[in-house]
């Protein structure tokens, strides 16, 4: 297998610079607000000792004249998405990582693209106009490492040996969590050749699966499969408003025109559909998306307005609405109805009901469950225990 | 207000998981395992890597264990260790 790894830095502030061509060479600084208080989604390059998740008066103290601009997830997602679909047409199975950064894989594909440069080419040319960072391994963890080693807009091939390869790199390139890595730092461990040298069980037994990971990792060994991304039917109609609307009449009647346009197709007679997205464009804020699932799908605009009129009640856009756009995916031949997921004080009770009976009958309770109860132990049978089970 | 549940108050029941299985090895040159019994005797192939527990030495029982992972002949890896305090063998689970 061969696994290409297509990373593209600071794909937002890419995004935003796309969108507003005049942003180029300033210092970009992507607030988001998502978590309650405001913390830095991505900066620009230039932006340098700034991580994403810092809080965003630590980036802003440290370059005062940056640009900050409110974080516009729909929009970045559109982009990667456009990205991943130019990426499809070159090879059957891409799977999303992060935003701006995914894996290809590249098996069988050398006898379609002719060599490795027209190949390389192509994937490429399925960037442009990004210049991104390419690896190219036997498996995803070392064309990940590759990557990041590579100058934008270049390829880098993994030498064979690989755990010669990963030896000098870096202990914060593994996949693992932070704990784990803090704690193979105290003990020492600071790059992947440092790994590499310990035994595979000692590793088990002071991190469990990740420590065994980790060791295989440092050896080049990493047997993970790519993940193709679920190709959906979408169907989708959008429409501009003459004016920029706010009243609720006029963004239901839009909604009405776009569904009817849409269970009008051809396609979508006699279906249903279990998903929807709306959006559009809001005069002076970020783009404006919601999603929709149908507890009951829908298989007409009449069956589906009265979760729309619930949504945009609930959930209205925040300013004048320019224009609307709305798809249905998830789309079904069946009309299943989906249990609700919020009914969970009536079925803990039964649960407690359950219990009772159950302790009543057999004079003790059978049910239980795992607890961590010392994960940092060395010896296995301390790190977890059953306790008894109370609803 | 709480009401009273009117319900003796107790402790959970706690039980351990992950608790070594007594196994039956036998060892050859050096005290290594080069055969184990798991319903039928299996031959150890290969030996993939050996490591030692000394933990917990302030109790009353320490912890002292050799640990193997193997391969045996039906090409499954077992986890065993040696208790060096009763040279018993033990099959090692993790969860």
């Amino acid at each position: 297998m061969a696994v290409a790894c297509i990373l593209i830095e600071h794909f937002a502030c890419l995004m935003e610079r796309e969108r507003a061509p005049h942003l180029a060479g300033r210092k970009l600084v992507i607030v988001s607000t998502a978590s309650g208080k405001p913390t830095v989604f991505d900066a620009s390059a230039e932006v340098t000792g700034v991580a994403a998740g810092a809080p965003v008066a630590e980036a802003l103290s440290r370059h005062p004249l940056a640009l900050q601009l409110q974080a516009d997830p729909t929009h970045y997602q559109q982009g990667f998405d456009r990205l991943l679909d130019a990426l499809d047409r070159v090879s059957p199975v891409v799977e999303p990582a992060t935003l701006g950064a995914a894996f290809v894989d590249l098996t069988g594909l050398l006898g379609l693209y002719g060599s490795r440069a027209g190949l390389f080419g192509t994937l490429q040319e399925a960037c442009r106009p990004y210049n991104p960072r390419i690896g190219v391994a036997p498996n995803k963890f070392a064309a990940a490492v590759a990557a990041q080693g590579a100058a934008p807009g270049t390829v880098a091939v993994t030498p064979p040996d690989l755990a010669a390869f990963l030896a000098p790199c870096s202990l914060m390139v593994l996949p693992v969590p932070d704990a784990v890595r803090a704690r193979m730092w105290r003990l020492g461990l600071r790059t992947l050749d440092d790994v590499a040298r310990q035994g595979i069980g000692p590793l088990q037994a002071h991190f469990g699966r990740t420590g065994r990971m980790a060791w295989e990792l440092a050896h080049g060994i990493d047997q993970r499969l790519l993940t193709p991304r679920r190709q959906q039917e979408v169907y989708s109609a959008a429409l501009t408003f003459p004016a920029p609307t706010m009243t609720m009449e006029a963004m239901l009647l839009g909604v009405e025109r776009l569904l009817l346009r849409l269970f009008n197709l051809r396609e979508l007679r006699g279906r249903y559909a279990r998903i929807a997205l709306i959006g559009g464009s809001v005069s002076r804020h970020p783009a404006w998306q919601r999603k929709l699932a149908f507890k009951e799908p829908p298989g007409s605009a009449a069956q589906a307005m009265p979760a729309f009129k619930r949504l945009l009640n609930l959930h209205p856009p925040p300013g004048p609405l320019e224009d609307l756009s709305l798809s249905l995916t998830g789309i079904t031949g069946d009309a299943g109805r989906q249990l609700n997921l919020f009914d969970d004080v009536r079925r803990s009770e039964q649960l407690r009901e359950a219990v009772q009976q159950l302790e009543t009958r057999l004079g003790h309770l059978p049910l239980y469950q795992y607890r961590d109860a010392e994960p940092w132990s060395r010896i296995p049978e301390r790190r977890r225990v059953l306790v008894e089970f109370s609803p | 207000m709480v009401q009273n549940p009117r319900t003796a108050a107790r402790a959970r029941r706690i039980q351990p998981v992950d608790l070594p299985a007594p196994l039956t090895v036998e060892t050859g040159a050096g005290g290594r395992p080069v055969a184990v019994t798991i319903r039928r005797r299996l031959e150890v192939v290969a030996m993939t890597t050996r490591w030692r527990i000394d933990d917990e030495w302030w109790r009353e029982r320490p912890v002292h264990r050799d640990y193997y992972d193997l391969l045996l002949e039906d090409g499954v890896t077992l986890t065993v260790f040696r208790d060096c305090l009763t040279q018993s063998w033990y099959r090692q689970r993790y969860g």
